[in-house]
């Protein structure tokens, strides 16, 4: 008997028979456990990602509507706002059933310098959900489930802000289709539509005493008398250089005047800044010039009967000088004339006084009833004289009759750096953030430096390189060196709030671009509520 | 006298016909796994295009066009799902959301109507909420390659090829 069991023994330790089976089925076990556990996790994945799109979405909605209601008690403010951010999760399919939600105002922290206020003043929202995601195969292993986390914190929008337009509305921009003439003729609506586009995306209205406010300035050149050399009744212009200035301040006794227009003070009358960008002259506001306005247009500078010498060919034209050149120290003139740089500033101009005061508009109350202060200036060129357009930067244009280009640039910086600074109008209140939009020709596919052929205005380097571009560049980005940057991109950088070393405040584009667009985009960057976490 | 063979010693082969047993099995399971990765990659691809094409028709609200809204997913496809030139548009109306196809991507989303270049839709103003929605077809895209349809005898069993939809609302800046 127990010589049979010893058999039985041997026998089964040689027997290989469903060996593979149990090996299989180890195998089988192990690849289980392991494809069990891709899919537990993609799908983890998969929702921690829609439960993070659900936070994003609420903190951005319950911020927008914090800062929308400003006007409300704060209790009131606070729970429209928590309940904007609820209804948000839930059309997110996040809820109280399926997860633990919290929802927090953050209080305004105000910056260094700028007055606690009395009460707490809620601009941001806070969101945190966790979430229990149930496994399919984990639970083989003792995890039936995963906690997910995911927070998410918003900063309401800016809705407080005064925001003037400078717009350049020289000759070069009618010649390139962008803005109207009526007496050459010519219709261009880029402008237009960019304001438009601009009023429009931050939607301002008098229903909204707290939201933005918009004005419009345009700008241009220098309005001179000019030499009558030969005293014979007509206007000589010399395109060859042989006389060393053309215009005059003081041969009939009268001085230059800069060519500006404050078309609109701020305001939130929406209506009344879409008529002045893009409405017709029976729509006009009233005050406004439709020469110049309803919609926006170039308005012509005629003296009279020009005689044009280039070495021994003369050209007559009786609608002389037509364009006013450009002077880019008139985009700040027009909203600070008090400034020492704006001696020239027409004298309405001058009696309407700084732009963002109160008497214009301007909403200038202590601590947070201060609004914020915004420019934008809207450029397609470099300082220059008409017609003497052909003089590189930074050199003397011989037809200017005062200060040569250079003085231009080295005053329009001035000006920026004044506008910019705190008290900027010797009355307190903030400085003004400047942001500039450089919209320049990219004629002949390459920038040519130190040269202006094909086009003397297609002076912006970076405006030849593609979108997206270097500048502004994603935020902290650096700006690109010198040798990537004309004179005039690295003057249009100076003079625009950028922070030190970047461009995050100038936005050139080529005029094959859209224009309008730009400013839609720019409405949007000013005054978005962003996520903060 | 001849004693018969004892059939079951032998073992030439076995192994062989072992190996190539369980080789199909697992090739299939491996392959499944991958089929399963991709099929991931692509619905989690479609959830982030979701929330992307949400958020910047959000903030381009006014001006962006049903057709602008095509293009940009086209322009801006994530790994794992195939774009192609958009098709089968369907603009949309104050009562007809705005749907399209870019490759196999089926979107779907808050309309525009237009008044010239500006969007007038109540839905698209600011502070209102708009929604998108995308629904990828792995069918005849690279991500599927294990078939669909299995039949076994009268039985026949069809594995759907669409992942399921995604939608996400946000609020219009």
């Amino acid at each position: 008997m127990q010589m049979r069991l010893r058999r039985l023994v041997a026998a089964a330790r040689t027997r290989e028979s469903a060996q593979i089976m149990v090996l299989f089925v180890v195998f089988i076990m192990v690849l289980l456990v392991l494809a069990g556990s891709a899919y537990d996790y993609a799908s983890i994945v998969v929702d921690d990602a829609k439960l993070q799109n659900a936070v994003d979405a609420s903190a951005l909605a319950g911020a927008d509507a914090l800062t929308s209601n400003q006007t409300l008690p704060a209790s009131t403010q606070v729970a429209l706002a928590i309940a904007t951010t609820n209804s948000y999760l839930s059309d997110n399919q996040v809820t109280s059933s399926n997860s633990t939600i919290a929802v927090t105002p953050v209080p305004w922290v105000p910056g260094a310098g700028t007055p606690t206020p009395v009460a707490t003043v809620y601009t941001g929202i806070s969101v945190n959900v966790t979430r229990n995601h149930p496994t399919a195969f984990w639970p083989l292993v003792g995890v039936p489930q995963v906690t997910l986390h995911n927070a998410g914190a918003a900063q309401g929008a800016s809705n407080m802000m005064d925001i003037m337009l400078a717009m350049d509305t020289t000759g070069s921009l009618v010649l390139t289709g962008d803005l109207t003439d009526t007496g050459m003729g010519k219709t261009g609506t880029t402008l237009s539509s960019a304001i438009t586009n601009f009023v429009q995306q931050l939607n301002p209205t008098s229903t909204d005493p707290l939201g933005p406010k918009i004005g419009i300035a345009r700008y241009a050149g220098i309005k001179c008398s000019w030499k009558d050399l030969n005293s014979d009744g007509n206007i000589d212009v010399y395109g060859d250089n042989s006389q060393p200035n053309e215009y005059t301040k003081t041969q009939t006794g009268t001085s230059c005047t800069d060519d500006v227009t404050v078309l609109s003070n701020l305001t939130q009358n929406q209506t009344n800044l879409v008529n002045i960008a893009s409405g017709t002259s029976g729509s006009c506001p009233s005050g406004v010039p439709t020469t110049e306005a309803c919609p926006l247009q170039h308005h012509p500078y005629i003296l009279g009967t020009e005689v044009y010498h280039n070495g021994g060919s003369t050209q007559t034209n009786s609608y002389f000088p037509y364009f006013t050149g450009t002077k880019e120290p008139n985009a700040i003139c027009a909203l600070m004339p008090a400034d020492s740089n704006c001696a020239e500033v027409p004298s309405a101009v001058s009696t309407n006084g700084f732009a963002w005061s109160t008497a214009n508009g301007g909403r200038n109350g202590s601590g947070t009833a201060q609004a914020h202060r915004v420019l934008v200036i809207m450029t397609d060129g470099q300082d220059e004289a008409w017609p003497t357009t052909g003089v590189a930067p930074n050199q003397t244009d011989y037809a200017f009759p005062e200060s040569p280009a250079s003085q231009y640039d080295s005053m329009f910086t001035s000006l920026a750096t004044n506008l910019k600074a705190n008290n900027p109008d010797g009355n307190g209140g903030p400085g003004v953030e400047i942001y500039v939009v450089g919209y320049f020709c990219t004629d002949g596919g390459s920038y040519q430096s130190g040269t202006y052929p094909p086009n003397n205005f297609c002076e912006s380097q970076i405006a030849y390189t593609s979108a997206p571009r270097a500048c502004p560049g994603p935020p902290g980005a650096s700006a690109p060196s010198s040798s990537q940057l004309s004179p005039i991109d690295q003057l249009l950088i100076q003079v625009s709030s950028s922070s030190p070393g970047t461009c995050d405040h100038y936005i050139p584009l080529s005029k094959t671009e859209s224009l309008p667009t730009v400013f839609s985009q720019l409405a949007g960057t000013i005054s978005r509520g962003r996520l903060t976490q | 006298m001849m004693r018969p063979r004892r059939r079951h010693q032998r073992e030439g082969g076995q192994a062989l016909v072992e190996f190539a047993l369980t080789l199909s099995v697992f090739s299939i399971f491996v392959m499944l796994v991958i089929q399963l990765g991709l099929l991931f990659v692509a619905y989690y691809s479609e959830t982030r295009m979701a929330r992307e094409t949400a958020r910047w028709l959000a903030v381009n609200s006014k001006t962006t066009t049903d057709d602008l809204v095509a293009t940009h997913m086209q322009n801006t496809m994530l790994p794992g799902l195939a774009g192609a030139a958009p098709s089968n548009q369907v603009t949309g109306t104050t009562s007809v959301d705005a749907s399209v196809d870019v490759g196999s991507l089926h979107a779907q989303y808050t309309p525009c109507v237009t008044n010239g270049s500006v969007c007038t839709d109540s839905d698209r103003a600011p502070g209102a909420t708009l929604y998108v929605q995308l629904q990828y077809n792995v069918a005849g895209s690279h991500v599927l390659f294990l078939p669909t349809n299995f039949r076994i005898g009268s039985l026949e069993v069809n594995v759907p090829t669409s992942l399921p939809a995604y939608r996400v609302y946000v609020l219009v800046e």
